[in-house]
């Protein structure tokens, strides 16, 4: 049986302006994903990222929760100034579901594992590396210095 | 993999957090709070990192708060089910944020005795 919150998204998403709506939400939090991720990536408090990006610590907060509407050319220049470069791929509006008939402790366990893997695994050959996303994002962090480094998972 | 996440259902068979957000007349809003529910469902309690869910101090483990612009949503995550619970959901405002909680504690409380979920 499907979740009610699931019921109740794809019948607002019927409608084109609430899709629309719905897409700039989903933009926005891929945006403060993707930028929480990479920050974690580099050890980086709140603090010390807005240092380095020259903006307040509130605006950081702001942009990870989702709540800001940065420009791509401020999401592309914060992650310059910590080697990285956005690369962005686009899925479907809403995420497909993934049944889970019994909820069990190794399920979430692997959840966890996934997650963490996912926010932590590097392919590091030689000079460039890459972030993989978590499934479902729409965007993704890049860095590295060869052409090898195309092709991020999303 | 995706989280399980339900609405907690009263007695009285209404879900207060699906009421509310069901009710809104900000669309914008509404489209953001369900928006904020499918990353959670995408990314569990990894949103922890991301300042849009911050875990609310008291004595009760695992109760939670998702954000979006002013909107808020109470929540609990129900480990022995491996569910998130949307128990409450309001328009951030000091005093009234304070009962609103004070309300979704009691509706865990319920949701302890009954475990009603949709």
């Amino acid at each position: 049986m499907p979740e009610t919150w699931r019921e109740d998204l794809n019948k607002d998403l019927q409608d084109p302006e609430l899709a629309m709506l719905y897409g700039a939400a989903q933009a926005k939090d891929a945006v403060a994903i993707t930028l929480a991720k990479a920050r974690i990536e580099h050890g980086l408090t709140q603090q010390e990222m807005a240092h380095k990006v020259k903006v307040s610590q509130p605006y950081i907060a702001k942009l990870e929760r989702g709540d800001a509407n940065p420009t791509i050319g401020v999401v592309g220049g914060m992650l310059a100034a910590i080697g990285l470069r956005l690369v962005t791929n686009v899925g479907p509006l809403v995420s497909p579901r993934v049944e889970q008939t019994e909820p069990s402790l190794r399920a979430i366990r692997e959840a966890n594992k996934v997650a963490a893997d996912s926010w932590a695994s590097y392919d590091r050959p030689a000079d460039d590396f890459r972030i993989r996303s978590v499934s479902g994002s729409a965007m993704s962090v890049e860095g590295g210095f060869s052409a090898s480094a195309a092709g991020t998972l999303c | 993999m995706t989280w399980i996440v339900k609405h907690y259902v009263a007695a009285d068979g209404t879900a207060p957090a699906r009421q509310w957000i069901n009710s809104l007349t900000d669309r914008t809003l509404q489209m953001t709070l369900r928006s904020k529910i499918e990353k959670l469902s995408e990314h569990g309690l990894l949103l922890l990192q991301t300042n849009s869910m911050e875990r609310i101090d008291g004595d009760d483990a695992d109760l939670y708060e998702l954000k979006a612009g002013q909107g808020r949503i109470v929540l609990y995550f129900d480990r022995r089910r491996d569910t998130f619970v949307l128990l409450n959901a309001f328009l951030k405002k000091r005093r009234k944020q304070r009962d609103k909680i004070e309300e979704a504690r009691r509706f865990l409380h319920d949701f302890y005795k009954r475990g009603e979920v949709d």
